[in-house]
């Protein structure tokens, strides 16, 4: 996830102000001046909206209910912008000039956000940055685990950056999002960052709760974050979910008290056959 | 732009939508009262997104069969209650007795009826698929994953295949129980019927039905030729027109000419290529076109171009557009255009052996007058009937390329210059040219070229002289014994050389150059030396004549040599005998003691130069310019004067009036005594002493007793009395120039020619067996054959005469035990 992505001018423009708009979109309190051309192109639900000779296409006017504003803005902010916060570190600088430091995030306490000075890049690819001057948000750097002890790690400025509490979560939710609006690259993006976000996230609230949503909120059918978190079970905790029966089933009730009885498994597993 | 106002934290997502059960049963009730205002055409108040939100739902909720199945049913419902009594009131008592055969309606009442109809069924599809595509718009969650996961059609896909099962494949009212498909293919193909009798109908209409049937698949597998169109429109379709077009072939062979059947089928094949275009469907095109072509064209072709009005009609008529649209019909169906191929070689072979015959009879009519002429012996009446024999030649000729012109102006007008077509009429010019009744191609050709060599070009411009030439090269191709062809042309190319009548040497010279190009250099080669010959003769005579002059004395009697040296294999010396000698050596004739002076000198001169040759006189080919002197005799008007004449006579007829001049006034010579004088060959004196004392005008000899033939016992006189009107006086000697032969010279022209040929395959065996050195005898023949044919065609039992010949002389020994029969080349 070095790749930078980088919005063209005029996308940037169209985002940023309402000229030329052909469609209006609402979300809560929300409101959006948007662009047919750009949207339907993007959605098959916003192109189903504006062809279906409803409401919507008689006021050129989408309702969005029953949806996270804060998610319904990242969304949109993906379709012009081809990124969402929380995102790399490297991409603040371009984030941060599109997306206004409104709230929408829970901030973490901490920060594992570091620089490695002899191999170069550690965790630069995890996606829970957010663009945020608030000189309020104090977070203390620690040094993770998995870096090696021998290793001189420098912290890395965090100017115009700060972590969140919930990347997990939010690349999560985008990720059922994608999927009920017809957005298939927007699956593939969330399906990444989730990922990216797995190493210094995984043994959080976070992961606990995103696990529980994940198993909720798509189809069955829909094995891409599924897989991903089958992957991490057995990388992080070294536990298995196949090899106990009917488990995947449950995991949409899953909570911190499995998660921890996993964990603790996982570890007496691996000093046994250690 | 985003209005509005910043939150502080994201809000944990509600826990578990599974959890959170919906309510199938009213989520459902809000979906398909939103269905029944879609069908009303009511959709404009719907929410989309609710509408999606609730699908979605129910998706995400594992309900998404259940949701499937109710769709399905509902559109059932819709589809069987609604729509098809929409379309049962459309069947009018119109509509379905067009369905019988025979109807008792007329066929406007059936239009009207039909058109009707077709529009109801068109409405009914264009509501149902716009229908539909906006339920799967708000199904679209379904589609994507129920649809995907659990390998179901698309709604979309789904509900067309219900309009089918619903409504195309529901009873009509009918008593035979039809389908509406059936009844809707009927009335098609009724509507198709009508604008084929002249009725204008409403193609955008059957059109849009027709895309309808393209879109639907017989079966649930849909495989591509399994379309309702294919499978049962098209089939019934090219059923009827195959019916169709068959009838209407045997009407139009009945009642119209060929001209008229072709305009027709041409003007049916564009009109069902563009019914298919605005009609029906593209993909029909080639499959109706073959039905068009298959009735109209191939299976009516040979009577089409039988036909009294056919092909041999629009031949004789140039009719030039009918053969273009006979050309354009059958290479429709035919690749090769086997019947109009036939149709015209046989026309060409006909109207050639026509050609033929008329020139065999142009020439036969006064040959009994050629055979009682040569009986008496007399001049001018066989020179006039072989004269008209000529004439038939080059009109023969003229006719062949006359035909060969309206040919090319067909191939190139009408058949598009057409590659195989040209070969085959190159191939009849060819079999009736060398037809084995009409055996005088080779020789009526050279005929041709002689005569416009001596007469025809006078006068004319560079480029018609080659228009003629070319013409002559055109019929050469066809010609399949260019070796006879060569013998012909040899002989009288030496005539017109020796004496002098071709009008234009570079035109002769042209004419070689062109052979050269179309033959080769072998077939030339001859015909070259020929004129390389003459041209040594020319600096020969003036060498000699300076020769003469440097030998000082100036005699003036002194004779003028002009001589021509020919080489004895170049030139066909031995056509030049005019018969009975043939046989044995030339005679020697005994000149004058003045010419064989200069004879002599000659000789002397020649040989010094040429050291080794013998010359060989030919004195039954050379020409004299002699001044002759009459002694005064009373003229008609009393005065007495004496008369000088120059005259021209051949060196025979020089040979013979020098006898008289040493002879008193008042002797004479008898035949014989003239024979033993000066030896001349028996008919040859014959026929210079007709000329000299029988020919009225040129009488310079008396002959007792006077009589049209000459006896040996005759005797001659010097005629003083001659009377000339003119100075310079030609004696012609009977039978010089060419024309055609007599039967007798031909049969010899043959054999001569056989002879050659019998040379030519001994040669071209032995090539062929030194290269090959073993070789069977089939083998040989074809390598023969194909060695040989720029020259002629020989017979196959020549070249196994020839072989056997050559075993005899122990060129070649058969290979004993060979399997086939083998011959080994011994060296």
């Amino acid at each position: 996830m070095f790749g930078l992505t980088r919005t063209p001018p005029s996308m940037q423009k169209a985002w940023d102000n309402g000229e030329y708009s052909d469609l209006k979109v609402t979300c809560g309190s929300d409101v959006y001046d948007l662009h047919k051309v750009i949207v339907c192109h993007a959605s098959s639900f916003f192109k189903g909206a504006c062809r279906f000779p409803g409401k919507e296409s008689q006021n050129s006017h989408v309702d969005i209910l029953d949806e996270d504003p804060c998610m319904v803005h990242r969304m949109l902010s993906y379709i012009y912008l081809s990124d969402y916060e929380p995102s790399t570190i490297w991409q603040m600088p371009y984030l941060s000039q599109n997306l206004d430091s409104r709230g929408l995030k829970s901030y973490s306490t901490t920060m594992h956000c570091l620089y490695g000075r002899e191999f170069g890049f550690i965790n630069s690819g995890c996606a829970c940055m957010t663009p945020s001057s608030d000189p309020s948000i104090e977070q203390t750097t620690f040094r993770p685990k998995w870096v090696p002890r021998n290793k001189e790690l420098v912290p890395m400025s965090s100017d115009g950056g700060a972590q969140v509490a919930n990347p997990l979560l939010i690349h999560a939710s985008m990720y059922a999002l994608a999927d009920r609006y017809g957005i298939p690259t927007l699956s593939e993006m969330a399906k990444g960052k989730f990922f990216d976000s797995l190493r210094d996230h995984w043994d959080s609230e976070d992961f606990v709760e995103a696990v529980a949503y994940i198993y909720s909120s798509t189809p069955d059918s829909d094995r891409g974050l599924r897989d991903t978190v089958i992957a991490a079970f057995k990388q992080y905790m070294g536990f298995n979910v196949e090899d106990v029966p009917g488990i995947e089933d449950k995991l949409h009730q899953f909570d911190t008290l499995t998660f921890m009885v996993l964990k603790e498994w996982g570890k007496r597993d691996r000093q046994r056959t250690g | 732009m985003i209005a509005g106002r910043g939150r502080q934290r994201i809000r944990p997502p509600r826990r578990g939508l599974h959890g959170e059960e919906i309510d199938f049963e009213n989520t459902w009730a809000v979906i398909e009262s939103a269905f029944r205002e879609i069908h009303t055409k009511n959709a404009s108040r719907l929410s989309y997104e609710e509408l999606y939100r609730h699908a979605y739902r129910v998706v995400l909720k594992k309900k998404g069969e259940e949701l499937y199945k109710r769709v399905r049913d509902f559109e059932h419902g819709w589809l069987s209650n609604e729509v098809r009594g929409s379309i049962q009131a459309l069947f009018s008592p119109n509509l379905l007795a067009s369905s019988q055969a025979v109807g008792g309606t007329t066929a406007n009442e059936r239009r009207v009826a039909g058109e009707k109809f077709l529009k109801g069924l068109k409405q009914a599809w264009g509501d149902h698929q716009i229908c539909m595509s906006m339920l799967a718009d708000v199904l679209m969650y379904m589609d994507r994953v129920y649809c995907q996961d659990h390998h179901r059609p698309s709604i979309y896909t789904t509900a067309m295949i219900l309009f089918r099962d619903d409504i195309l494949n529901s009873p009509t009212s009918d008593v035979d129980g039809r389908e509406v498909l059936e009844l809707l293919n009927h009335v098609i193909l009724d509507q198709i019927q009508m604008e084929r009798d002249g009725d204008v109908i409403d193609k955008h209409l059957i059109k849009s039905c027709v895309h309808m049937l393209d879109s639907l698949h017989q079966d649930d597998i849909e495989a591509e030729d399994q379309r309702l169109y294919n499978a049962s429109f098209e089939a019934a379709y090219l059923d009827t027109s195959r019916e169709f077009y068959r009838l209407e072939a045997d009407l139009m062979l009945r009642d119209s000419d060929a001209g008229a059947y072709c305009r027709h089928t041409r003007r049916r094949i564009y009109e069902e290529e563009e019914r298919c275009r605005s009609t029906l469907l593209d993909v029909t095109q080639p499959k109706i076109q073959k039905v068009v072509e298959d009735e109209l064209i191939k299976n009516r072709i040979h009577e089409l171009v039988e036909m009294e009005s056919g092909v041999r009609f629009m031949i004789d008529n140039d009719r030039l557009d009918e053969l273009n649209l006979i050309y354009d019909l059958n290479s429709r169906v035919d690749d090769k255009k086997a019947e109009l191929m036939r149709a015209i070689q046989k026309r060409i072979v006909e109207m050639g052996t026509d050609i033929n015959n008329a020139a065999i009879a142009a020439s036969q009519a006064p040959a009994p007058a050629v055979v009682e002429a040569s009986d008496k012996g007399k001049g001018p009446l066989p020179e006039k009937s072989l004269n008209q024999q000529t004439v038939a030649a080059i009109k023969w000729v003229e006719d062949v390329l006359a035909l060969k012109d309206k040919y090319d102006t067909i191939w190139d007008k009408s058949f598009k210059q057409d590659q195989p077509l040209q070969t085959a009429l190159t191939r009849s010019f060819a079999d009736f040219i060398n037809s084995p009744t009409f055996p005088r191609s080779s020789e009526y050709i050279s005929l041709f070229i002689d005569e416009n060599m001596k007469k025809g070009i006078k006068g004319k411009t560079e480029m018609e002289v080659d228009a003629v030439l070319e013409k002559a090269i055109i019929l050469l191709r066809y010609v399949q014994d260019k070796d006879l062809f060569e013998r012909y042309y040899k002989k009288h190319l030496c005539r017109r050389l020796l004496m002098n009548k071709s009008i234009s040497n570079d035109v002769e010279k042209q004419m070689i150059s062109k052979m050269k190009i179309e033959l080769g250099n072998n077939f030339t080669l001859k015909l070259e030396s020929m004129f390389k010959d003459m041209t040594i003769s020319e600096e020969l005579t003036s060498g000699f004549k300076k020769h003469v002059e440097g030998l000082g004395e100036k005699d003036p009697k002194r004779i003028e040599l002009a001589i021509n040296v020919l080489t004895s294999m170049t030139w066909p010396l031995e056509t030049m005998d005019n018969g009975d000698d043939a046989e044995g050596h030339r005679p020697r004739c005994i000149y004058p003691p003045a010419i064989d002076r200069i004879k002599r000198g000659f000789e002397k001169y020649y040989n010094e130069k040429h050291s080794g040759r013998q010359l060989t006189w030919l004195g039954n080919m050379g020409s004299a310019d002699i001044k002759a002197v009459f002694p005064r005799v009373p003229q008609k008007d009393g005065s007495f004067k004496e008369r000088r004449h120059d005259l021209n006579v051949s060196t025979y007829g020089m040979i013979i009036l020098l006898l008289f001049n040493e002879l008193p006034a008042d002797q004479h010579l008898t035949f014989e005594e003239i024979q033993a004088q000066t030896n001349i060959p028996r008919t040859d004196l014959i026929r210079n002493l007709q000329s000299l004392a029988v020919a009225p005008k040129t009488r310079i000899l008396i002959k007792e007793p006077m009589s049209k033939d000459v006896k040996p016992s005759d005797r001659f006189t010097f005629n003083e009395g001659f009377q000339g009107k003119f100075v310079k006086i030609k004696v012609g000697v009977v039978s010089s120039g060419n024309k055609v032969e007599s039967d007798r010279e031909r049969r010899e022209t043959e054999k001569k020619n056989d002879d050659s040929r019998g040379f030519c395959i001994e040669a071209a065996v032995v090539r062929i067996m030194k290269q090959r050195k073993e070789l069977s005898h089939q083998q040989l023949v074809i390598e023969t054959l194909n060695q040989l044919v720029g020259q002629f065609k020989p017979e196959v039992g020549m070249i196994k005469k020839r072989i056997e010949s050559l075993i005899e002389r122990e060129y070649l020994e058969r290979i004993e035990g060979a399997r086939t029969d083998s011959y080994r080349y011994l060296a």
